[in-house]
């Protein structure tokens, strides 16, 4: 379900592991993304880093997720992939996030990543805009119900 | 409780039974009124005009709740009638026959690509969008009509959810803050302040808890913000009959948050762990990601408001969206369903994610009505609650 469906170098594809993350790539773009270990693991209590994909959420398909936004081009004006998997159904990360943030890298030689954003943590840097979540809804990436909610989370 | 519903098939964004009208936003950006009467008879045509339910469901809410009824239905042979009429009614809904055309509609042309929220209040629309909030004055006599031809803008800021009370109009405009429109009407003749003020530098929503009300600037955290009410001046217009306007609000120095997050505490939660939180004008519920639910009483000393301890109410695995208040009832929006709450039960009303869900608890013909906007179409539900007529008083 989550395999990735481009072809790379040997061992990119199904990762390769470096001291930060999971190495993935390249995708059709011929961009590398990093699942990195920072946003892996349970969060506990008292870490602030509440941005983590859920176990049931692999990095393979974190990657696959990656590869959609890029092969989409969901991407908006800062230059920052925006990701969502099963139309927004299913939830990817901790306290329910079902979107995923893919940050503008400032080094085009680095390799990409992202990471889970809940809604309890959306702010102007931090979802993607009202316009970007409707280009999702008339491109039905997400259905009117779902891309509304997630229009309505103030930030 | 009975739950009866009607179903009007239409591609909306969002819904307001208001002014004898079931008013409601289309995909297309136009609003259509819909006269509850007329919808009321085609049910009856289609369904069978002598079932009661159409009309004490839909129309006069006051009628079934009020003692004349409770006194009829003494009778067992006319109480056992009711509750027969409401159980034969077409379950999960009555669907309106699509030939049923608005009574008007009006195409509303504003610079906004998305309208977040919807409200009616004095008469007149309000609606929240990415590109500010709009107003617009509906003249309601028999066909409604607009008193402009489109919506008058108020501000800029992309604003998030809106609420009227006491002739004032509160905008919750996320970071931007929020924004308290007050003496909307001008109906204290001593204030004329309806130029938007920021009264907080975030708001995600508020809710009013008799004459305060609580800003919520996250899941968890919140300020409460107290009016001064005046009466309302012999020659002003009163908004939904209001006896008194707001003059003027003030921050109370009560820390909601401090409570909530010391309450909490002893139940082994952190306030980074709530979900959702919202208050109705006597009680402040709040989930936690885990998914127990708890309420706070509200109480007031020294007029200002506090909270006593809480209680665990039950548990909901569905991440709650909004909740809405009844007479004696409440609706929860989930992300995959709405749910009735009332007697310490949960009922199911819709098996899936909505558009939006409203209640008019300060209506007299309408305070039984939940409308729930569906994706294919809007939901009307009437909540009986049958204890009202089986009861002895």
């Amino acid at each position: 379900m989550w395999a990735c469906r481009q072809r790379g170098k040997k061992g990119l594809n199904t990762g390769i592991p470096t001291t930060n993350g999971i190495l993935f790539g390249p995708t059709q773009s011929r961009k590398t993304y990093l699942s990195m270990y920072a946003h892996r693991g349970p969060l506990r209590k008292g870490n602030p880093n509440k941005n983590r994909w859920l176990s049931t959420f692999p990095p393979p398909a974190e990657y696959g997720l990656f590869c959609d936004a890029d092969d989409s081009d969901w991407r908006d004006e800062k230059g920052n992939y925006w990701g969502i998997h099963d139309g927004g159904r299913t939830i990817i990360g901790c306290r329910d996030a079902v979107i995923a943030k893919f940050p503008h890298r400032q080094n085009p030689t680095d390799p990409w990543h992202g990471y889970p954003v809940p809604e309890d943590d959306a702010n102007r840097d931090r979802w993607p805009s009202i316009t970007f979540i409707e280009g999702w809804i008339k491109a039905g990436i997400v259905s009117r119900t779902i891309g509304r909610r997630l229009q309505r989370t103030p930030t | 409780m009975k739950v009866s519903s009607v179903f009007v098939p239409g591609s909306f964004e969002d819904a307001w039974i208001y002014m004898g009208h079931l008013v409601v936003l289309t995909q297309d950006l136009s609003i259509q009124f819909y006269p509850l009467e007329q919808i009321a008879s085609a049910i009856e045509t289609s369904y069978g005009e002598h079932n009661p339910v159409v009309r004490l469901m839909f129309l006069r809410n006051d009628w079934l709740s009020g003692e004349t009824m409770a006194y009829i239905a003494r009778n067992a042979v006319i109480q056992a009638e009711i509750i027969h009429a409401f159980d034969k009614f077409p379950q999960p809904f009555a669907v309106l026959d699509t030939d049923l055309r608005p009574i008007a509609e009006y195409g509303l042309h504003v610079s906004a690509s998305v309208f977040l929220d919807f409200f009616l209040y004095g008469g007149r629309c309000y609606f929240a969008t990415d590109a500010g909030i709009f107003h617009l004055d509906v003249d309601w006599h028999v066909v409604p009509s607009l008193t402009r031809g489109s919506p008058e803008k108020r501000s800029d800021a992309t604003c998030y959810t809106i609420s009227a009370k006491y002739g004032a109009l509160m905008a919750s405009c996320g970071s931007d803050g929020l924004y308290g429109y007050i003496d909307e009407f001008g109906s204290s003749s001593d204030f004329n302040l309806a130029n938007g003020r920021r009264l907080a530098e975030k708001s995600m929503k508020i809710a009013w808890a008799d004459t305060s009300f609580i800003n919520y600037t996250s899941n968890a955290t919140m300020d409460v913000l107290r009016a001064t009410l005046s009466s309302v001046s012999p020659a002003g217009r009163r908004p939904e009959s209001e006896k008194k306007v707001m003059t003027r609000i003030e921050q109370d120095d009560i820390d909601l948050t401090g409570i909530v997050t010391r309450d909490i505490a002893r139940r082994g939660f952190e306030l980074d762990e709530v979900q959702f939180a919202f208050n109705s004008n006597s009680n402040l519920f709040l989930r936690v990601y885990s998914g127990e639910v708890f309420v706070f009483t509200i109480e007031r000393v020294n007029n200002m408001l506090t909270l006593r301890r809480s209680r665990q109410m039950f548990a909901m695995p569905s991440r709650i969206l909004s909740m809405h208040f009844g007479a004696n009832w409440s609706v929860l929006e989930t992300t995959d369903s709405v749910l009735l709450f009332a007697d310490r039960d949960l009922t199911t009303i819709v098996e899936r994610g909505v558009l939006s869900v409203r209640t008019y608890p300060r209506s007299r013909r309408y305070r039984s009505l939940v409308s729930i906007v569906h994706e294919e179409g809007v939901q009307v539900a009437g909540v009986f609650d049958e204890s009202a007529i089986t009861v002895n008083p």
